[in-house]
């Protein structure tokens, strides 16, 4: 560790470069932990959930005396991890769950991207027009204080049970996420930054357009994960309710059969496409907003 | 170019800010210093049309057809973070599409750019930047819009002292060459000497002008080189003598309330 000896003997130095991490944890250049590090954790916290599932109900008595330790409710994640090969390949008299599968990604993240789309146009406008907002927004407010799984059942009557229910119910928990983040970005324009435009000239449309916009965008982006997790949420919601398609379908089956190991191999799928989905916002994210990786 | 006639300024909650004060501002650089809370950014934003004088009147005269009216550039960070900086330094023909040429535009964002010293940062986003490197690109963002005429809203107060005189080089050359009024507010005594050639010094809360120099600089000179005069320490004592007493009148009156 270089260091600047002070004059006159004193024992000052100067140290010139970072604070080392206490302990031994691998860390990169900014101190943070290594991905590898990281993964390893995870893996490790994994495998001690997943051993404690599979083995403590083995237990003598435990799942006799412990509902909750039943296998027949909570199955083991050896019977999943069959159950998941089996759906894959259609074996066993498990259907193939690929089509299943693709049914409710395409329903999510139909229903999350028109949700956030028009939330967000929705809260640009109001934030761009503050008596309009004032006005709707003891409606917006009470139309976001509906839990939304009450309206599912009612959209399955209008639009019937199929796709279009799925998309319109991730559309309607998602629109809420959207306009929120949307409104409360567009009403974060810095004063200093609207006057500087004002005075260079933009007009009402531009400094919606070219000011407001971006700042709600930035708002809007930030929500995207959580928009893509609600969206899935809701489809499979309203699969189960119509109980007619997607992994929803197979969920109700799960129930019908008394099948827990169908139903925690779904609930994995599921689990694994929400990662996929909110990997691939992040990474959708950070490359709209190129300009956000040079900030701290 | 800009009168204000009589004008008095209080806020929403009463507190009265401007009382009676009345000057004109017709060409060059003019600074206006006084104690913290006597309105100075007040007077500014009046002149921009940004706040309405509670009495009195501001008169701003029309400007010759093709020029901007008017730039501020302000003591808060205005670039646009999603912008680089030639993008933010354009703005001004983003919201005037049809005034020139993506070319001719190109042209006039690169001379200042290469003025400014900012020739290598042109792609780069302002989180990208130095804090003096950011109020250089505000700076030619207000400036690019070549305004009848420039408000500086102490725009530099931000940046160390070395990297503020030459940006004040830079900012000299570019409103001198372009010849826009200019109007800059600042507690920055040096600053308002080595790039003003006129002087308002105005008094603690109720506001009024107290001190008024001429510079007498020439239009050409060093900033550098300036501040080792004669003439800049003289101006540096008048000042300081005009300033100091309204800061102690100002400090008496906040301690008496």
């Amino acid at each position: 560790m270089p260091e600047i000896g002070v004059a006159d003997g004193e024992s000052a130095a100067i140290r010139a470069d970072h604070e080392e991490p206490a302990g031994l944890t691998p860390t990169t250049r900014r101190g943070r932990p290594t991905q590898l590090y990281m993964l390893a954790w995870r893996l490790v916290i994994l495998a001690v959930f997943l051993s404690a599932w599979e083995y403590i109900p083995r237990i003598g008595g435990a799942s006799s005396s412990i509902p909750l330790l039943n296998p027949v409710f909570i199955s083991s994640p050896s019977k999943i991890a069959v159950t998941l090969f089996n759906l894959a390949f259609a074996r066993a008299g498990e259907p193939l769950v690929w089509p299943y599968l693709e049914e409710t990604i395409l329903a999510a993240v139909l229903g999350s991207v028109l949700g956030l789309l028009l939330g967000a146009l929705f809260g640009l406008l109001l934030s761009n027009y503050p008596t309009m907002s004032d006005v709707i927004q003891p409606f917006v407010v009470a139309a976001n204080s509906i839990p939304r799984i009450a309206l599912i059942p009612i959209v399955i009557l209008v639009a019937g049970p199929g796709r279009a229910a799925a998309v319109i119910n991730a559309v309607l928990v998602v629109f809420f996420i959207g306009f929120f983040n949307a409104f409360e970005g567009g009403r974060s324009v810095p004063r200093a930054v609207w006057e500087n435009a004002v005075l260079l000239g933009a007009g009402p449309i531009q400094l919606m357009w070219r000011i407001r916009r971006e700042y709600a965008v930035i708002w809007t982006f930030a929500a995207i994960p959580n928009a893509v997790s609600f969206g899935l949420i809701a489809a499979v919601t309203s699969e189960i309710l119509t109980g007619s398609e997607g992994m929803g379908f197979l969920i109700t089956q799960s129930i019908t059969n008394i099948d827990a190991s169908l139903g925690f191999a779904v609930i994995v799928l599921l689990s694994a496409v929400g990662i996929v989905l909110t990997i691939g916002s992040e990474r959708l994210r950070w490359r709209l907003m190129r300009w956000r990786q040079y900030e701290v | 170019m800009v009168a204000l006639d009589h004008v008095a300024f209080a806020y929403p909650n009463g507190t009265r800010v401007l009382d009676d004060l009345s000057f004109k501002i017709s060409h060059g650089i003019t600074a206006i210093i006084g104690p913290s809370g006597c309105g100075k950014s007040t007077v500014l934003r009046m002149i921009a049309g940004l706040e309405k004088p509670t009495s009195g009147t501001v008169v701003r005269t029309q400007s010759p057809a093709g020029r901007h009216p008017l730039s501020m550039v302000f003591q808060q960070d205005t670039l646009l973070p999603w912008e680089t900086v030639e993008d933010n330094v354009a703005l001004y023909y983003r919201f005037h599409r049809g005034l020139a040429g993506r070319d001719e535009v190109r042209r006039k964002v690169d001379s200042l750019l290469s003025i400014a010293g900012l020739d290598g940062a042109r792609q780069l986003y302002p989180s990208q930047l130095s804090g003096g490197m950011r109020r250089r690109v505000a700076f030619l963002a207000g400036i690019v819009a070549e305004p009848t005429m420039l408000l500086l809203d102490e725009p530099f107060a931000s940046v160390d002292e070395p990297t503020r005189i030459s940006i004040h080089q830079d900012v000299l050359s570019i409103v001198q060459r372009l010849e826009v009024t200019t109007v800059l507010v600042t507690h920055d005594l040096a600053e308002a000497i080595s790039l003003a050639h006129r002087i308002v010094v105005l008094s603690a809360r109720p506001t009024r002008i107290v001190l008024e120099v001429t510079t007498g600089w020439k239009p050409e000179r060093d900033l550098l080189a300036l501040r080792t005069t004669d003439r800049y320490l003289e101006l540096y004592r008048e000042l300081w003598g005009a300033l100091s007493e309204q800061i102690r009148r100002s400090t008496a009156s906040g301690r008496a309330h």
